[in-house]
């Protein structure tokens, strides 16, 4: 399929970068910080490492809230990842989006919630699922 | 050391990215739109099998489409863009030195010896990392590439990879591709090849020398000799610069107003401006072209003009009033128009050595810090903030793009993330 529409490289730049600190400008002396100078944070390094591979996704409920994921919490969701043992994941069921904890248990998949008030899922042959990514962290704001 | 061409091509795109965000459209008959939701532009496995063709008109199909619990949608290049780059991105780690060679399509370079791993490499990690399955064709030339791609396509038990590094496995793939699947060869091309008892790549292929020589064209000759596995064509890194700028919509409802027609053109002629500078070019050559709606019966009416701009330019004012002219001299009263268009050819560089007919050097600095000003303001608060008069002053124009059933752009605007229901 031809198409005319551009393709831009992905750019992995943030726009706002966090300074270390900041000192007025003195004139006359050189700063004493000068050779000190670091290169600034940068909040997107520190949450993603593979930005092609990696997705947001908006959680809505409290299924896992002592998980730290809250309503309304945007997931850092990182496909590139191979999921561990209780990694949180976002999975697929039965043509839905969700998040939860992967466990095994005998052999059986658990999808784990990190609320007491919901229930556990075993994962049976006939269920349509699948692991769409690993969580790797939640960004919020207050 | 011998190298192979690889040749990477998402499977369904544009209907792949739809399913990676919303998986209840997963395994079912999906098709997305062109612009105006007029054509399909893309099927799924179970929308083809419905018998449904690419570039089909939606209105031929729709019923056929609901009646089997399919989904149409229209285009959403914002989300397809991104996911290419991801791709693309992807790619590039595994393969440097990529051509991307359309948003969904990018050959490489590789090691003979090693092309195989390479293939499946690519093939497992593309879908794990971005969801979008490809397949992937490798051959000893671009053209044979092309075909091993079509091969691993077409052959479920080939797993998505087809390497044509064997004979006999080539000759059979050659012998499975009708001429007109060829890369490169059009519609009229394969007529005339079929006239002449060429039906598949492998005729093409055999066929006398002299016969290729003296009826096929350059083009022609370099297929046979990539079909016999002797490279004519090498990676373009470099993509060419544009020849020309097109602006040019398919309208919701037929037009007749002659000044709501003249705002549109005017519109496309302001977005080409645009795009030029975008690209630092002048163009000295304006066309304009109307037509009627060619899906109905009775006499239509299509007509296109052009004019030339000395000295070549970018400035929006400038190719705008040039436009407005030509729209005058082509419409005919009381006809109603579907599709009008403007283009842009004979392109420059910005930085042309100057014409005889230069405006003062004053002048142009100033028109190029206002029309910087304009390009900077709407690029920081979004396209259309600061408009041309001449375009109309409505909000809502009847000549933008009617997309009823788009999907949210899930990776590039927060407030349209994909959402996980947790309880």
């Amino acid at each position: 399929m031809r198409c005319s529409t551009d393709i831009k490289s992905f750019l992995p730049e943030t726009e706002l970068d966090l300074p270390l600190y900041l000192s007025a400008v003195q004139a006359g002396f050189p700063s004493p910080a000068e050779d000190h100078i670091d290169r600034q944070l940068d909040l997107n390094e520190y949450m993603v490492q593979n930005p092609a591979a990696t997705f947001f996704v908006r959680a809505c409920g409290d299924s896992m809230r002592d998980a730290g994921i809250h309503d309304g919490s945007i997931l850092v969701v990182d496909r590139s990842r191979q999921p561990g043992r209780r990694s949180i994941v976002v999975a697929v069921i039965n043509g839905e989006l969700t998040v939860k904890r992967v466990e095994y248990k005998d052999k059986d998949l658990y999808l784990l919630p990190e609320n007491p008030q919901y229930p556990e899922i075993k994962i049976t042959p006939e269920m349509d699922f699948e692991i769409w990514g690993v969580v790797t962290g939640t960004v919020c704001r207050f | 050391m011998s190298e192979y061409f690889v040749l990477v091509d998402c499977n369904n795109f544009y209907v792949a990215c739809e399913q990676v965000f919303d998986p209840s459209l997963r395994g079912r008959p999906v098709v997305v739109l062109s612009n105006n939701d007029g054509c399909v532009v893309a099927r799924s496995l179970q929308a083809r099998s419905l018998g449904i063709g690419m570039g089909e008109p939606f209105f031929q199909c729709s019923r056929r489409l609901q009646r089997a619990g399919g989904v149409a949608m229209s285009a959403n290049f914002a989300l397809y863009g991104d996911m290419s780059a991801r791709i693309m991105c992807c790619l590039q780690s595994i393969l440097p030195g990529l051509e991307v060679y359309s948003i969904d399509e990018a050959f490489a370079k590789v090691p003979a010896k090693t092309a195989r791993k390479t293939a499946r490499q690519i093939q497992k990690s593309i879908p794990a990392w971005t969801g979008i399955p490809v397949s992937v064709g490798a051959a000893p030339t671009k053209t044979l590439a092309k075909i091993a791609n079509r091969t691993a396509k077409k052959d479920p038990a080939r797993e998505g990879i087809c390497v044509l590094d064997r004979e006999e496995d080539t000759r059979r793939a050659l012998a499975a591709t009708p001429v007109r699947d060829i890369w490169g060869v059009g519609g009229k091309k394969a007529d005339f090849l079929r006239s002449r008892g060429i039906f598949s790549a492998l005729d093409l292929c055999r066929c006398d020398p002299e016969f290729a020589r003296t009826t096929m064209t350059v083009r022609g000759w370099q297929l046979r000799m990539e079909l016999a596995g002797k490279p004519c064509l090498d990676l373009q890194t470099q993509p060419d610069p544009p020849k020309s700028i097109i602006s040019s919509r398919s309208f919701s409802r037929e037009i007749s107003d002659p000044d709501s027609l003249r705002q549109a053109i005017c519109a496309f002629a302001a977005r080409s401006a645009e795009r030029l500078r975008e690209r630092s070019m002048h163009t000295s050559c304006v066309h304009v072209s109307i037509s009627t709606n060619r899906f109905h019966s009775g006499p239509g009416h299509a007509e296109s003009a052009h004019a030339g701009i000395m000295p070549p330019t970018n400035n929006s004012a400038t190719i705008i009033s040039r436009a407005a002219e030509l729209a005058e001299k082509i419409m005919r009263r009381g006809t109603g128009y579907k599709k009008a268009g403007v283009m842009l050819t004979d392109l420059v560089p910005e930085n042309r050595p100057p014409t005889f007919f230069e405006a003062p050097k004053e002048k142009r600095r100033k028109e190029k810090g206002l029309l910087k000003a304009v390009d900077s303001i709407n690029s920081r608060w979004g396209r259309g903030t600061l408009r041309w008069a001449a375009a109309g002053t409505d909000r809502k124009r009847f000549w933008e793009v009617r997309r009823e059933k788009t999907s949210p752009a899930y990776t590039t605007k927060w407030e349209d993330l994909p959402v996980a229901r947790i309880g």
